[in-house]
């Protein structure tokens, strides 16, 4: 494998997966998750090239979706978060929770003045 | 549905992305088209489209060629196991790219020197109209061909044939003395000084930077300068038009011309006009002593203006003459290589040497690409699982075939690329050894670089396709199955190729030792004269009439041993002559003779056999006013007596000779002595005196401290001679001069030779090694059984001692027969003899046995236990 480095971009693909991988993840609709949840502006090839970048580290599986008029009966690849990924989000979820702890509370006292 | 994505972008995106990405990304496309379309509007939608091509074409083109086809896939995987090969057995590699790279140096140095040496005056604009009319005398002794032609000659050619269009005569003055220039301070010696006729420029196509090229040479006392020596002269400051003395006369510069070309066989630093001489206003054929260049409007009727033009000359000498001149026309770009006239007014080089040194060139590069096949079929066994494997898994031959042969074109390509390093490395050391001026540019043009290519193409299929067909012949059940053995083929092909290669290296070893031999005898035999000591310096008309106070006072030094004058060094005299022996012999026969003082003969150590020597009675009967009393005495050599027939050498004192017109007796005999080079028979040669010939004088030191003996004879010369510069040469060196082609055959030869028993080596290396490895058990078990290390050593060396031997067998005689050729050219010549052909055994096999032992040694001291532990 390349590089198993999770980076902020492919946090938030990855975690968008996982939401929405019941209802069918590809492209499309995690662009449109991610518009809606992080109010900014995402571009469908960044997440095209998020999604391809996680599948080569093994972060996500994908397989063959349906096709459909709309996509000019071309069929969807849709993703899921592996084993492997999940792992990664949890490691990045733990580090977060761990420095959040680790901040004094005066600092966590003047931030809130 | 109304809502698609434009029609362009749809198909940029079908041609950029890679199949299997292509329903993804499409289909995402055009739902997220029609999404924007539906909420937005349809032209934020082709925007967005067109932004999300622009922003995805370099990620998909990338990952397109990532995962294209199995073809490009297989290239790679081709690549990178050649690249692991090299990596995993790099000392062979080295082995292998250090030989080609050798090789292919050698192949590239030679290529450059051929380029150059076969482009000799070709860039002369309509170069096959441009002849040089050559002369043959034909007489009853034989033939003598020479390039110097009567003034007569161009004048009748220009009256009698339309076709020719121009002509010149050059006259090399500098080749009978070399004029004196001198502007303001700056005075030299000039050796490249002509006289030339004022059509020079329109037969030949030197550019010409400053004057007119029509009307530069016209008037008399002009000349013509080249850069470099208007730069030697002038400095800076303009040429045209300014005077400068040629040997106290004074000329008007009316050109300068570029720098003569190196790849010209005519090289002049100077060019005076013809009209400047007397010779320009007569037309004789009795005299010829001038170079006729022509340009013909076109080159189809040659035989026929020749055959015209001699049937000419015929009928104006008249018949009855005891001596024909037959004219020739040479192309003028024949005469670097192709000529055969033995003395040309500028040292020319000779197409059998072409020949040789490319041969030799070929020859090294096959040593080289031996190597490789050797290696890399011996290496077979190794790559045999793979190929099995590859075989398994449904590649066909052709495949397993292309593979080897992309191998070896990348073994080749490296190669290359370190051959030109050594190019770079060894040009100033080529060189200096083959007198030529070959820089780094000159591998940076096309015809070079094709030629690079084609000996890549070349060198990758012949070193690399035997290799691949044999090894993609292999079977993939008993390759797999463990029990692959070398074929017996291959082993015999592999000895074939190492006897071949060691062929080549003892026939150069031979040749080498030859040419030494031959050069060792040239400079060390008798010569009939001493050559050593002796310095030469040319005269002119005040030095000669000076001469005999520079007799006086340079003899007064103890440290010099004597002092003489002639027309010519006695190392090559050329001068041609008939001698007429009234009442001994019919026909006059013809000779060489040479103008000289009284003290010639002794000072230059030649023997007297019978007679006198000169004296100043016979100088008083030469030098009288009225040509018609003045009285000759004569001294003749051995020859003279040999072709005449007589055997008893009195007879001949006393006997009543003319030669060409002087009258006189022959008082003297002296003993043969080569004044030619060893390539040519000892002519029959005449001494007599002559003062208005000299041109030479040799000054005779006996000294220890040579430098202060030089300086003092300077000092006088300086000063009874004040006009002439003190520029000398000494003899021994002159004389070596001669030999000067030879000495670089001897040279190209040691180095090639050297090379190629280096190149041979490293493949006998490289095999030995898997022969010891393959016989690591076989050694083990001996040893075990009691065998000592010398027997082992010998088991192994006995092998490949063998194959050097018959090598030499092969090559020895033919090597023999060939150098006995190349003697052959000599008059005066050692033979071929049993050392040379020794040496080289012995010198071949010591060292292929150096190369043997340090792997059959290492082997025969290895520890049984360990080669027989596995298993």
């Amino acid at each position: 494998m390349k590089g198993t480095y999770l980076g902020e971009f492919e946090e938030l693909v990855l975690l968008t997966v996982a939401v929405i991988q019941q209802d069918g993840a590809y492209g499309n609709p995690v662009m449109l998750e991610i518009e809606n949840r992080a109010k900014r502006n995402v571009s469908l090839s960044a997440v095209h090239a998020a999604l391809h970048r996680l599948e080569k580290k093994g972060f996500v599986e994908s397989y063959k979706g349906e096709a459909t008029a709309k996509r000019g009966g071309k069929s969807k690849r849709l993703y899921k978060i592996s084993a492997y990924g999940l792992k990664a989000l949890n490691e990045a979820k733990d580090l977060r929770e761990g420095m959040w702890s680790a901040i004094p509370n005066v600092v966590l006292d003047k931030g809130s003045l | 549905m109304s809502n698609v994505p434009p029609k362009w972008i749809i198909r940029f995106l079908e041609w950029v992305c890679p199949e299997h990405l292509l329903d993804e990304i499409e289909g995402d496309l055009y739902e997220h088209y029609a999404d924007v379309a539906e909420r937005k509007s349809v032209s934020k939608a082709k925007r967005k489209a067109f932004g999300f091509v622009l922003l995805s074409t370099p990620r998909l083109l990338l990952n397109r060629k990532y995962h294209q086809s199995t073809a490009t896939d297989m290239l790679k995987n081709y690549v990178i196991i050649a690249f692991r090969n090299i990596k995993r057995q790099l000392g062979y590699s080295l082995v292998n790219i250090f030989g080609l790279a050798v090789g292919l140096a050698c192949c590239i140095l030679i290529g450059l020197y051929v380029k150059h040496e076969l482009s000799f005056d070709r860039f002369h604009t309509e170069v096959e109209n441009v002849y040089r009319v050559d002369l043959t005398f034909r007489s009853a002794q034989g033939e003598k061909k020479t390039f110097m032609t009567p003034t007569a000659l161009l004048p009748t050619l220009k009256r009698e044939f339309d076709e020719v269009k121009h002509g010149v005569r050059v006259f090399d003055v500098g080749g009978f003395s070399p004029v004196i220039l001198q502007h303001g301070n700056v005075k030299y010696q000039e050796p490249e000084f002509f006289f030339v006729d004022s059509a020079f420029f329109d037969v030949f196509s030197f550019k010409l930077l400053a004057g007119n090229p029509s009307k530069c040479l016209t008037e008399p006392r002009s000349v013509v300068l080249t850069e470099y020596s208007a730069n030697k002269y002038f400095g800076d400051n303009d040429p045209m038009n300014q005077v400068i003395k040629v040997d106290g006369n004074d000329y008007t510069v009316t050109g300068v011309v570029e720098n003569t070309p190196d790849n010209s066989h005519f090289q002049f630093d100077f060019l005076a006009s013809f009209s400047s001489l007397r010779a320009a206003k007569q037309e004789i054929w009795s005299s010829a002593n001038y170079a006729t260049y022509i340009r013909l409007s076109s080159n189809k009727n040659v035989n026929s203006i020749k055959q015209t033009l001699n049937d000419k000359v015929k009928e104006a000498l008249g018949e009855g003459q005891s001596m024909s001149l037959i004219f020739g026309f040479m192309p003028i770009t024949d005469i670097h290589l192709r000529s055969d006239i033995s003395d040309e007014m500028q040292p020319q080089n000779s197409i059998t040497y072409i020949y040789i040194i490319s041969v030799i060139g070929v020859l090294i590069l096959l040593i080289a690409c031996i190597n490789y096949m050797n290696l890399a079929t011996a290496r077979s066994v190794e790559r045999a699982r793979e190929v099995g494997m590859r075989k398994v898994l449904g590649a066909v031959r052709k495949q397993v075939f292309v593979q080897f042969l992309g191998e070896s074109a990348i073994v080749t390509a490296l190669s290359i690329i370190v051959a030109l390093i050594f190019v770079n490395i060894a040009m100033p050391a080529f060189n200096s050894l083959t007198g030529k001026v070959i820089v780094t540019e000159d591998l940076l043009n096309t015809s070079v670089l094709t030629g690079l290519l084609i000996t890549f193409l070349f060198v990758s299929f012949v070193a690399g396709a035997y290799p691949a067909l044999s090894l993609s012949s292999f079977s993939p059940g008993s390759m797999l199955k463990g029990n692959f053995t070398r074929s017996k083929t291959g082993n015999w092909m592999r000895q074939i190729l190492v006897v071949f290669q060691f062929s080549i290296s003892i026939f150069l070893i031979i040749g080498t030792l030859v040419v030494w031999k031959q050069l060792d005898y040239v400079k060390n035999k008798k010569l009939g004269y001493d050559k050593e000591n002796v310095i030469i310096l040319p005269t002119d008309g005040n030095v000669n009439k000076n001469f005999e106070t520079i007799v006086t006072e340079l003899t007064k030094r103890p440290d010099v041993a004597g002092v003489s004058i002639a027309s010519e060094s006695p190392v090559n005299i050329g001068g041609g002559y008939t001698l007429s022996v009234p009442g001994i012999i019919e026909n006059p026969i013809s000779v060489n003779a040479v103008a000289v003082d009284k003290r010639f003969v002794e000072n230059m150590g030649i023997a007297l056999l019978q007679g006198r020597h000169f004296n100043d009675a016979d100088l008083k009967l030469v030098s009288k006013e009225n040509r018609e009393e003045r009285e000759y005495a004569f001294i003749v050599n051995e020859e003279v007596l040999a072709t005449l027939l007589i055997d008893e050498r009195e007879k001949i004192l006393g006997q009543k000779v003319n030669l060409n017109g002087r009258q006189g007796e022959i008082v003297g005999v002296i003993e043969n002595f080569h004044s030619t080079s060893f390539h040519r028979k000892i002519n029959p040669l005449v001494l007599m005196i002559e003062p208005s010939q000299y041109n030479m004088l040799f000054v005779r030191l006996d000294t220890d401290n040579l430098q202060k003996t030089l300086l003092a004879v300077e000092d006088e010369w300086k000063r009874i001679v004040p006009d002439r510069p003190f520029v000398f040469e000494f003899m021994d060196e002159e004389y070596d001069a001669m030999y000067r082609s030879e000495e670089r055959l001897s040279n190209v030869f040691t180095v090639f030779a050297v090379l190629a028993i280096v190149i041979a080596c490293l493949g006998l290396f490289g095999l030995v090694a898997f022969a010891v490895e393959k016989r690591n058990k076989e050694i083990g078990v001996r040893k075990v059984l009691g065998a000592s290390v010398p027997s082992l050593f010998f088991l192994i060396s006995k092998d490949f001692s063998k194959l050097v031997v018959i090598a030499f067998v092969i090559s020895a005689p033919i090597a023999y027969w060939l150098m006995q050729e190349w003697l052959a050219d000599f008059e005066y010549k050692t033979t071929v003899g049993v050392w040379p052909v020794a040496i080289s055994i012995v010198c071949t096999l010591f060292i292929a046995l150096l190369t043997i032992s340090y792997q059959s040694i290492k082997a025969a001291l290895l520890n049984p236990a360990e080669t027989l532990r596995a298993e």
